[in-house]
């Protein structure tokens, strides 16, 4: 992920600007230029609800505004802030008292596809992952994150990174085999 | 399906995931709930400490409290603002051997953790307002012309302060302990508000 990254002298201009002037202008250029790919990010984290990946966001751009002068730029401010997401679905999830399922349910294909007549499509599906499965899956198969920086991200092991990312991607294979 | 974990996407399975938008226009009111988060949280607009703003409310309140308590030891009365329904305490942020610079990058990065504890203690259903104090400070005592700066003189100078609801002071102290101040060397004192 961060070997992709560069740093971009617009982003860098503008959080100067921001961080110096705390200005409504400045912030709504750097909020138009990362929500875009913040939020489909953060609508696949939560598994489609769009009052959890809005909460997500605004409580992203809360904490990157309140850090954003400590920020040293070592990586993109997009990675940076991508990181800030992710913590905070976590964390959103742990307060609402989502169960981070470990497994997947024995019906997990029939519960998956249970909206009558709908096809399902690989947001539909994945959202319908547990969430750790999911989180791993999004990060990796979506977003190019590597185990390694999975690990780190999500505080588990490789190993564990590597088997919920194998586990989901089986789930997701019969869901599609079986429609 | 093989059981190894190193399973590997097909051709396909790529293309498929490749096709996902990576990209996709937020809902419009998003923008202005974000920026109005923003500046009910003073991340906005002039800079100033992003400690929440309601201190001087508690502030003057405090002050109030204190004063009113010198008066109504004097005349046998007491006298508060509103007594809340369940207990409060303060907490006494104390500057430990190492504070950050004034206005400095580590400062704001520090004074927004202790802002993002503070909203994470909201949303658990806990009440706490605070504010950060600067070093400058006039003493007075007795009758004597207040003293400038006292603070500079003393390591642990007062830094700032919550005020938080809390069942009793073991409630009180286990919110206490986990306020980032700690980790930065300073105090904090818990003292519970005398109603």
């Amino acid at each position: 992920m961060e070997s992709g990254d560069f740093i971009d002298k617009t982003d860098r201009v503008l959080v100067e600007r921001f961080v110096r002037a705390r200005d409504e202008a400045t912030f709504r250029e750097l909020y138009r230029r990362h929500t875009p790919a913040l939020y489909p990010l953060a609508l696949r984290l939560v598994g489609g609800s769009q009052s959890e990946a809005q909460d997500a966001v605004q409580d992203t751009w809360l904490r990157a505004c309140q850090a954003l002068a400590g920020f040293e730029w070592r990586s993109s401010l997009r990675t940076w802030l991508s990181g800030i997401l992710i913590n905070r679905v976590r964390e959103l999830q742990r307060e609402r008292g989502r169960r981070q399922e470990e497994e997947l349910p024995d019906d997990y294909p029939q519960r998956a596809a249970a909206r009558p007549g709908a096809r399902m499509d690989i947001d539909r599906a994945i959202a319908r992952l547990p969430a750790g499965y999911r989180h791993v899956f999004v990060l990796h198969d979506v977003e190019g994150y590597t185990h390694e920086e999975i690990s780190a991200r999500l505080e588990i092991s490789v190993g564990t990174s590597k088997s919920q990312l194998h586990h989901a991607r089986k789930a997701l294979r019969g869901l599609f085999r079986g429609q | 399906m093989s059981e190894e974990f190193e399973d590997e996407l097909s051709a396909e399975e790529r293309r498929a995931l490749g096709g996902l938008s990576r990209e996709q226009t937020p809902p419009p009111a998003l923008e202005e709930r974000v920026v109005a988060a923003l500046k009910r949280a003073r991340l906005l607009g002039p800079t100033r400490s992003v400690w929440r703003r309601r201190a001087p409310r508690v502030g003057l309140a405090v002050a109030a409290s204190l004063l009113c308590f010198a008066l109504g030891a004097l005349a046998g009365v007491r006298f508060s603002r509103p007594r809340p329904d369940a207990p409060e305490f303060m907490l006494l942020l104390r500057s430990g051997p190492d504070p950050a610079r004034p206005d400095s990058a580590d400062e704001l990065r520090r004074v927004g953790e202790y802002s993002e504890w503070a909203g994470q203690l909201r949303r658990q259903g806990v009440r706490v307002e605070g504010e950060k104090l600067k070093r400058e400070a006039r003493v007075l005592r007795g009758r004597a012309a207040a003293a400038e700066n006292p603070s500079d003189a003393n390591a642990e100078a007062l830094a700032g302060y919550f005020l938080i609801g809390a069942r009793d002071y073991e409630q009180a102290v286990k919110i206490a302990a986990g306020c980032p101040h700690l980790k930065y060397g300073g105090s904090v004192e818990v003292r519970q508000i005398d109603y």
